[in-house]
């Protein structure tokens, strides 16, 4: 249990957020790198 | 811990949340690696070996009894990077200027320039005018004199955009 005046860690929490910037973190790599071969390939 | 254990360890605390999560994951990674193997198709396409191609010559007036000419070109985009040598045997009657074809015409709102050189016999610099929307290159000494004639060799390249 958290003493006084300390916040109680959600580790579920945590781990969910963590988990979402992570999810977003392949979804823009993966979307950028595709853009990326696209204007190599087409110029758009 | 590998996906595998994930899963087979779910009842030593891994919560199917968490394994669903791993899994997702999992398919996610695998499409930025495809995505990075494309972009190495698309770079190996685009600065990798250059393709060659067979220009048709013409000149400006009069017509080359004897030449021919090789190309080689790659494409990065909206622009190509070409070269080109033109080797003329006889000229015959050519004057003016010499065109050559490009492996892709030039975008209608610009002009193209690239330059070049004689290589044998004429030594001069050459320039070479690329209208817009045009599939020629138009190949003149740099004062816009014709720099052909008999035994002589003009290399042009250079980038230009193309449609």
């Amino acid at each position: 249990m958290p003493g006084p005046g300390q916040i109680q860690t959600q580790p579920n929490a945590i781990i969910n957020s963590a988990d979402k910037q992570f999810s977003l973190l392949l979804g823009n790599i993966a979307a950028t790198v595709t853009a990326i071969a696209t204007l190599i390939s087409t110029g758009s | 811990m590998a996906l595998q254990d994930l899963l087979q360890n779910a009842n030593a605390g891994v919560s199917s949340a968490e394994a669903a999560n791993a899994l997702s994951r999992n398919v996610q990674l695998a499409a930025v690696a495809t995505a990075f193997a494309d972009l190495r198709t698309a770079l190996e396409a685009a600065i990798g070996a250059s393709t060659a191609y067979t220009p048709t010559l013409a000149s400006g007036t009069g017509t080359l009894t004897s030449a021919a000419a090789t190309g080689h070109y790659i494409t990065l985009g909206n622009y190509t990077w070409v070269s080109i040598s033109i080797v003329i045997t006889t000229n015959g009657t050519a004057a003016t200027n010499i065109t050559a074809t490009l492996p892709a015409s030039q975008v209608a709102a610009t002009a193209g320039v690239i330059a070049g050189a004689g290589t044998v016999v004429n030594t001069n610099m050459l320039k070479g005018v690329i209208a817009a929307a045009g599939s020629v290159v138009t190949v003149t000494n740099y004062d816009n004199t014709y720099p052909g004639g008999d035994g002589r060799t003009l290399v042009v390249s250079g980038w230009y955009e193309h449609t």
